[in-house]
């Protein structure tokens, strides 16, 4: 039978007897919710989230399709087939948002109790449905079936959506209180947006379809509006995708602009009367489409770049970090085996000593000669293993200046006396001819300068074949310049930016092969510990070099 | 391995319950017509206490009708898809199954119900006053 007084709609759907909010509430509402979805769904098939989302946007799109069939259509027995399926599709809208709120919550399903019940509270829908308990007749003068429809059922499945409402609810408000601050956001915004949704949806639906039964509304107009609360959802949840990434989404806020506008500017279509308007919206919807993707993928372009930046940075400063364990780990390692070494090397050098001394009796010259080169070996060993111990100091923090008011000048001079002996046995000349009519104070801790002279006249004497090493003070300003000069190997200009570094050897290295590389460093750290300038200058290789150290000087 | 079983059967027995209910209901309302057909009857308030309908929105012009409810199956054999120019849509034939039609009732329908009996039979009493 057909609705003898409306007319017949033309393309199943447009009917020219029925309000433009209808199709300006169903349509956009349902292709928003649809491309979100899906958009969600394609990003992460197996995400049970992201196939909730795309479920409760299916239903939706049932519904609307139903009710367009219902607003626009004449046939009363397909109107009742479809009309039929309104408890169905609604209970099944309540129980998938419940079910799609607790998996956002909890990250994790439902567990299996509350699926039995959520099943045994649809059940009786699914029964009831092709039964005179839901639908018993259709009007075909007004074109509805609210008078047929029995009220017990449909405050049945209305009451599922009403559950619905304050589970969501109490599910919210508990996560809320365990939440940290950046979640708790999330949560407000999708409570914000599904509670929009459901009461605007169910609330309106319910309330137009009573009022329209018992003859307060003519129609049931007023349900329309409650579409709009799926466009609200859909904000809310594009807004989650944007700032926090949820559903696994990498969606950027320039896509969900663009398509927002391009689906503002579509819907226009339907609003349109005049052929010049229909073409002016044609050109504007075809041209933001395509300057909005070349937007997106300049955006994207950028987003990507940043990223792989952020993700080099992130690289960059964990390769860091196991590096300094590592060099801590040498460090410590360093530290124990010389510790370890320093034992034996004490006795080798006290029984050597005690054999040269004659302790044990005179003992034959070329084996005297034998001790003392075991001697020589024991000593160098020793200062390597010293400098390895002050280096592994200086490594971690530990090494510790004595500082007081010392006479630079006597230090020098004490410090040449002791290695003139080493050169002349080189047959090297060692002069030190400091002013002495100057004072020569600084502030710094004897040992550790000392052991800066050693290492600075030891390296002179060790490159240094043949000629002379020169030892002198200056005074600069307020400042103390030592300079060591030889007339030895001389440093070629690529040496010398990668001297002062831990073992790092001259060019002459083949003269001294017994170096451990890491005098100079020391040096560097000592200088510059007494807040002073270690430098070198030399004309390259052959021409000898000049070793400079600039200190403050104590007045 | 029971809990996996079970996340997997209930999609399943979802789609085959929505299969299902369609299958019947397209049975019962598609094939069947199984179902009521309510409508407005010609009524003619001389005779009957009718419902007052309004022709338009502003309500310039009424009309009287009385609820019918037909089954689908006898009034489409009755008039085919469309009732209107239907006479047999206005009467319960004895062939009808559970046919009613419902006229007004003042006390339970008050002011949409047609006063137009008592009119006339307010009219018909004044004449006769005159008369004698």
């Amino acid at each position: 039978m057909i609705c003898y007084l409306f007319p017949e709609p033309l393309y199943f759907f447009l009917s020219p007897d029925v309000p433009a909010i209808l199709y300006y509430a169903h349509i956009p509402a349902t292709i928003i919710s649809l491309l979100i979805s899906l958009y969600a769904f394609w990003s992460d098939r197996k995400s049970l989230l992201n196939r909730l989302l795309l479920t409760i946007s299916v239903l939706f799109s049932l519904w609307t399709i139903s009710t367009l069939i219902g607003w626009t259509n004449i046939h009363s027995n397909l109107m009742i087939f479809v009309w039929s399926f309104s408890g169905i599709i609604l209970s099944s809208i309540a129980i998938s948002c419940i079910y799609f709120i607790y998996v956002f919550l909890e990250k994790k399903d439902i567990p299996t109790w509350l699926k039995i019940t959520f099943i045994i509270l649809i059940i009786p829908v699914f029964v009831l449905t092709p039964t005179l308990l839901n639908l018993s007749g259709f009007d075909i003068t007004n074109c509805d079936a609210f008078s047929f429809e029995n009220l017990s059922f449909k405050l049945y499945y209305t009451s599922l959506g009403v559950v619905s409402m304050l589970g969501i609810l109490f599910l919210l408000v508990r996560r809320y209180h365990t939440a940290v601050s950046s979640f708790r956001k999330q949560i407000i915004l999708m409570g914000i947006g599904i509670e929009s949704f459901l009461f605007s949806f169910f609330g309106l639906e319910f309330v137009a379809s009573y009022l329209t039964r018992i003859g307060v509304l003519p129609d049931s107009g007023l349900e329309l509006y409650g579409l709009f609360g799926m466009v609200i959802f859909m904000i809310y949840i594009s807004i989650l995708m944007v700032r926090f990434n949820a559903f696994n989404v990498k969606l950027i806020a320039t896509q969900a602009l663009v398509w927002g506008l391009v689906m503002l500017i579509g819907s226009q279509f339907f609003f349109i009367d005049t052929t010049t308007n229909f073409i002016l919206n044609s050109v504007t919807f075809i041209g933001t489409i395509v300057l909005g993707r070349y937007l997106i993928k300049s955006v994207k372009l950028e987003i990507e770049q940043r990223e792989k930046l952020e993700a080099l940075t992130t690289e960059l400063s964990a390769a860091n970090e196991k590096l300094k364990s590592l060099d801590k780990l040498k460090s410590e390692f360093v530290s124990l085996a010389s510790h370890q070494l320093r034992s034996p090397l004490t006795a080798i050098k006290g029984y050597t000593s005690m054999l040269i001394e004659g302790d044990y009796g005179e003992i034959d010259p070329k084996a005297k000669e034998i001790v003392e080169r075991i001697m020589d070996s024991s000593n160098n060993l020793t200062l390597v293993v010293e400098d390895l111990l002050n280096v592994t100091k200086i490594e971690q923090g530990g090494m510790k200046y004595d500082m007081s008011k010392i006479d630079f000048a006597e230090l020098i001079n004490e410090t040449a006396k002791d290695l003139s002996i080493t050169c002349e046995k080189k047959g090297l000349k060692l002069i030190c001819n400091i002013p002495t009519d100057q004072k020569y104070f600084i502030n710094g801790d004897k040992e550790k300068l000392r052991q800066v002279l050693i290492n600075l006249i030891d390296n002179a004497i060790k490159y240094t074949k043949e000629g002379q090493i020169e030892v002198n003070l200056q005074i600069n300003n307020d400042k103390i310049v030592l300079f060591v000069k030889d007339t030895g190997a001389g440093i070629s200009e690529a040496v010398k930016g990668v001297l002062f570094q831990k073992f790092s050897r001259g060019d002459g290295a083949k003269l001294n092969s017994d170096g451990s590389g890491l005098g100079l460093y020391l040096v560097k750290e000592i200088v510059e510990a007494h807040k002073g300038h270690v430098w070198v200058e030399s004309e390259g290789l052959g021409k000898g070099s000049t070793f400079f150290v600039e200190i403050e000087r104590e007045k | 391995m029971k809990k996996n079983l079970f996340n997997r059967i209930i999609p399943y027995f979802f789609a085959i319950s929505i299969i299902i209910v369609s299958i019947i209901s397209y049975n019962r309302f598609i094939i069947n017509n199984d179902y009521f057909v309510g409508y407005e009857g010609v009524c003619d308030p001389n005779i009957e206490k009718c419902f007052i309908g309004c022709e338009d929105d502003e309500c310039t012009e009424e009309y009287y009708y009385s609820q019918i409810v037909k089954y689908a199956p006898d009034l489409y054999s009755e008039c085919g898809e469309d009732i209107t120019d239907c006479k047999e849509a206005n009467v319960c034939l004895p062939s009808d199954r559970n046919c009613s039609i419902t006229y007004c009732d003042i006390e339970t329908d008050g002011d949409s119900c047609s006063t137009y009996i008592e009119k006339s039979n307010v009219e018909t009493e004044d004449q006769l006053n005159i008369v004698e």
